[in-house]
C-alpha cells in the first residue's frame, strides 16, 4: 500500500498543464471522500472546485475615463444618474453596487451600472468639477461604454462570505430588509450561501486560500488580494477581498439586483479551486450541507444583536422547508445554488482543459480575528427609558361617560383597556369617545381600537420613531412580553430626547 | 371543471352586480384572479367551477348583459425571463406554487398561480412580469 505523501502545488500544476489533473467539484466530493476514505482520495484528487454565486453589497469597480480635453478633475460624477466616488485622482472613481439612482430609486443602482456596461451598453457620464488651473473643465456629459475606458477593475472589498446567519421576522408586520422581505409572525425564512460550495467553507483553515490566489470571478480571472472587510474567523466567518478585470467577465455571472423596498445589490459568481495537497485538505473539502450549521435570526429586532430563533444548517435550508415553534416554514435561499453549480463546474473545466494553474497564497488569510461592533456613543435609549406617558387603565365593559370622566379627571388622551389579567386588549382615545357619541355607542368595547400599534421593552426609539410616522400616529403604548403596559412613548419625549443630543 | 374566462366589463356596467347575478342565476363557484377598473372599461380573470353545462350557461348569462365574454387557456398569471434560479419568491408565494427541482430549477405552476403579484417586487434581478389583462 502506497504510503501517504504530500503533494506539492508544482506536482499538480504540471499535471494541469499535462492535462491530466483529476478534477472534481466541492458538491462530488463528500462521496468519494465516503467511499474511498480521504487518505485514497488525497491521492485521486488534485483540485477541488467551489462555486457561489449571491448577492454581494460590498463590490463595485474602479473605472478610469481618461482625459476630457479641457480636461476636467472630476469632484461628483454620475453614471446613468448613480453617482460614484471620486475622492481620488482625476478621472478614476469607484462605481459602489448599492448606491442608488438619483431618479429610480429602489430600481437601479450600482450593481446595474456594472451589469450595463458589462453587457456592453452604453452609459450617460455626468461629472462636475470646481476648475483648477491645471484642470479647467467644470462640467462634461457624454455617453461612454466598457471599451471607451482604460481600466474597469472590479474590485470588491467583501465577498465570499464562508457561511452567513439565515433571517426570519418575529415581528407583527413584513419587514423589507437586505434578506429580502420577511413576512410577519415567522411565517418565512431567507438565507444566503452556497453551503458545500462555499470557497471558504471547504478550507476552514484558510491553508490554500489567501493573498494572491487566482480565482473565477464574475466568469473571468481575479484573484484574492486579502481578508475581506468585517473578516471573523473566529466566529467561522471568514471573507474575501478580491479583484478581477470587468472586461474579461461574463453577463451571466454579473447581475445587478435590487431588494424591495432595501436597496440595490450586484450578485457576483465567484469561484475558487482547492488543491489537495494532503489527507486533511480531502477531508476539509468533503464538508457537506449538514455539517455547515448556522443560527436563524429574528430580523424583526433592530438590533445589532439579534436573538437567535433556531440553529440550522444548510441541509434543512436547502430542504425548502424548517421547523419554528412546531410550525412548517417555507425558506428562499436568495444565493442561486444552479449557478453556483455552474461556476464550480466551469472552473473545472478551465483546469481540466489546461489554462488555470493553481497558485500559492504569498500571505494566509487572518485566522484569529474578530468582527467588532462599532464605538459608537452615546448608546441609542430604549423607549422605557424616555417614555413619560402616565397609564390610566380601563376595561371594555365600562360604559362611554365612565371613561369620559376618567380621562378629564386624569387628564389624558387615552386608555389603556385592559383584560382580566392586566393583557393589553385595546386603547381608547378622546377621538374614539367622539365617535361614540355620534354613533350612540353605550360600552369602550363598542368603539376602542383594538390592533394597537405598541412598542415594546427594550426596542430602540428609532424604531419607536419610524413607527409613528408610518402609522401617522402620536403615541404608543409600551408593553412587556406578556402584553402588560409598562409606560407609554409619544412624539414629545422624542423630540425631548433629541433636543438633548449634543448633535 | 375548471375554466378560465376574461371578462371585459363596458363602462356602462361597471357599476352593476352582474357577477353576483350570474352566480346567482348558473350557481357556478367562481375564483377572482384578476381585476382593475379604469375609466373606459372593468378587466376580469377568474376561474369558474362548475358542471360543464352551467360554465356555458354563465358565459351565456354574462354576455346577455353585455360582457365580452372570453375564454382562456389559463390565468397567464406570471411571466420569467432571466431567472437566476435563486428562489428569492420561493417562500412569498401564498399559494405554493414555486418550487426548485432537484437541478436546482425554479419552476413556476402557472396552474396554482393565483397571480396576486407578491413574487414580482420580491424578485431581486425583476425576471418576473405579469401580462396587462
Amino acid at each position: 500500500m502506497p504510503s501517504p505523501r504530500k503533494k506539492t502545488l508544482q506536482e499538480i500544476n504540471n499535471r494541469i498543464k499535462n492535462g491530466d489533473a483529476v478534477v472534481v467539484t466541492a458538491e462530488e466530493m463528500p462521496a468519494i471522500v465516503r467511499e474511498k476514505g480521504a487518505p485514497e482520495a488525497a491521492r485521486e484528487v488534485d483540485v477541488v472546485t467551489t462555486g457561489t454565486f449571491g448577492a454581494m453589497c460590498s463590490s463595485g469597480a474602479w473605472l478610469n475615463f481618461g482625459h476630457s480635453d479641457p480636461p476636467i478633475k472630476m469632484k461628483r460624477i454620475w453614471l446613468n444618474e448613480v453617482e460614484a466616488y471620486t475622492g481620488v485622482a482625476a478621472v478614476d472613481a469607484f462605481i459602489g453596487a448599492t448606491q442608488m439612482s438619483e431618479s429610480r430609486g429602489y430600481d437601479y443602482g450600482g450593481g446595474h451600472v456594472i451589469e450595463d456596461l458589462l453587457g456592453g451598453k452604453e452609459v450617460s457620464l455626468m461629472a462636475e468639477s470646481y476648475g483648477t488651473d491645471c484642470y479647467p473643465r467644470t462640467r462634461v456629459e457624454t455617453q461612454i461604454s466598457l471599451s471607451d475606458l482604460n481600466q474597469a477593475v472590479m474590485l470588491n472589498p467583501r465577498n465570499g462570505y464562508q457561511r452567513y446567519n439565515a433571517a426570519t421576522n418575529g415581528r407583527e408586520e413584513t419587514i423589507y430588509t437586505y434578506m429580502g422581505a420577511l413576512l410577519a409572525g415567522m411565517r418565512n425564512v431567507t438565507f444566503s450561501g452556497a453551503g458545500i460550495l462555499s470557497p471558504l467553507s471547504n478550507d476552514p483553515e484558510y491553508r490554500t486560500i489567501g493573498l494572491g490566489t487566482r480565482i473565477f470571478l464574475g466568469g473571468g480571472r481575479g484573484y484574492v488580494i486579502g481578508e475581506g472587510t468585517q473578516h471573523s474567523p473566529a466566529g467561522g466567518f471568514g471573507t474575501l477581498m478580491v479583484r478581477g478585470d470587468l472586461k474579461e467577465m461574463n453577463p451571466e455571472y454579473i447581475r445587478g439586483a435590487s431588494f424591495q423596498r432595501y436597496g440595490t445589490t450586484l450578485y457576483v459568481g465567484l469561484g475558487i479551486p482547492i488543491p489537495i495537497l494532503d489527507e486533511d485538505m480531502a477531508r476539509f473539502t468533503a464538508v457537506t450541507d449538514a455539517d455547515i450549521t448556522t443560527d436563524i435570526l429574528d430580523y424583526g429586532v433592530p438590533r445589532r444583536d439579534r436573538p437567535v430563533v433556531k440553529e440550522t444548517n444548510y441541509e434543512e435550508l436547502r430542504s425548502g422547508r424548517v421547523t419554528i415553534n412546531g410550525r412548517e416554514v417555507p425558506v428562499s435561499p436568495l444565493s442561486s445554488f444552479k449557478v453556483s453549480r455552474k461556476i464550480a463546474g466551469e472552473l473545472r473545466d478551465w483546469i481540466e482543459g489546461g489554462d488555470f494553474t493553481l497558485t500559492a497564497p504569498i500571505e494566509r488569510l487572518p485566522r484569529k480575528t474578530k468582527f467588532k461592533p462599532m464605538k459608537a456613543e452615546p448608546k441609542v435609549p430604549f423607549v422605557e427609558e424616555i417614555g413619560t406617558g402616565k397609564v390610566v387603565t380601563g376595561t371594555v365593559d365600562m360604559t362611554i361617560s365612565e371613561a369620559a370622566k376618567l380621562l378629564t379627571q386624569e387628564r389624558v388622551d387615552s386608555l389603556i383597556i385592559q383584560d382580566s389579567v392586566g393583557a393589553l386588549s385595546g386603547i381608547l382615545t378622546s377621538w374614539d369617545i367622539a365617535k361614540a357619541l355620534g354613533r350612540g355607542s353605550e360600552t369602550v368595547g363598542e368603539v376602542m381600537t383594538r390592533k394597537v400599534i405598541v412598542a415594546r421593552k427594550g426596542e430602540p426609539i428609532d424604531l419607536a420613531a419610524r413607527k409613528l410616522e408610518k402609522h401617522h400616529i402620536y403615541s404608543l403604548p409600551i408593553i412587556d412580553s406578556k402584553r402588560r403596559t409598562l409606560g407609554i412613548i409619544s412624539e414629545d419625549d422624542i423630540a425631548r430626547f433629541v433636543g438633548r443630543r449634543k448633535w | 371543471m375548471v375554466t378560465y374566462f376574461h371578462l371585459e366589463f363596458p363602462r356602462e356596467i361597471v357599476s352593476k352586480p352582474v357577477v353576483s347575478d350570474a352566480i346567482l342565476e348558473t350557481k357556478v363557484t367562481i375564483n377572482i384572479l384578476r381585476a382593475r377598473i379604469d375609466e373606459t372599461h372593468g378587466d376580469m380573470i377568474a376561474d369558474v367551477t362548475g358542471h360543464r353545462s352551467r360554465i356555458k350557461r354563465f358565459a351565456k348569462y354574462l354576455a346577455g348583459l353585455g360582457v365580452l365574454v372570453e375564454e382562456i387557456e389559463d390565468s397567464v398569471s406570471v411571466q420569467v425571463d432571466g431567472c437566476t434560479h435563486c428562489g428569492a419568491c420561493l417562500s412569498v408565494c401564498p399559494v405554493k406554487a414555486i418550487s426548485m427541482d432537484s437541478d436546482g430549477n425554479v419552476v413556476f405552476d402557472q396552474k396554482k398561480c393565483i397571480s396576486c403579484g407578491v413574487c414580482i417586487p420580491v424578485c431581486p434581478v425583476k425576471a418576473i412580469s405579469a401580462p396587462p389583462i
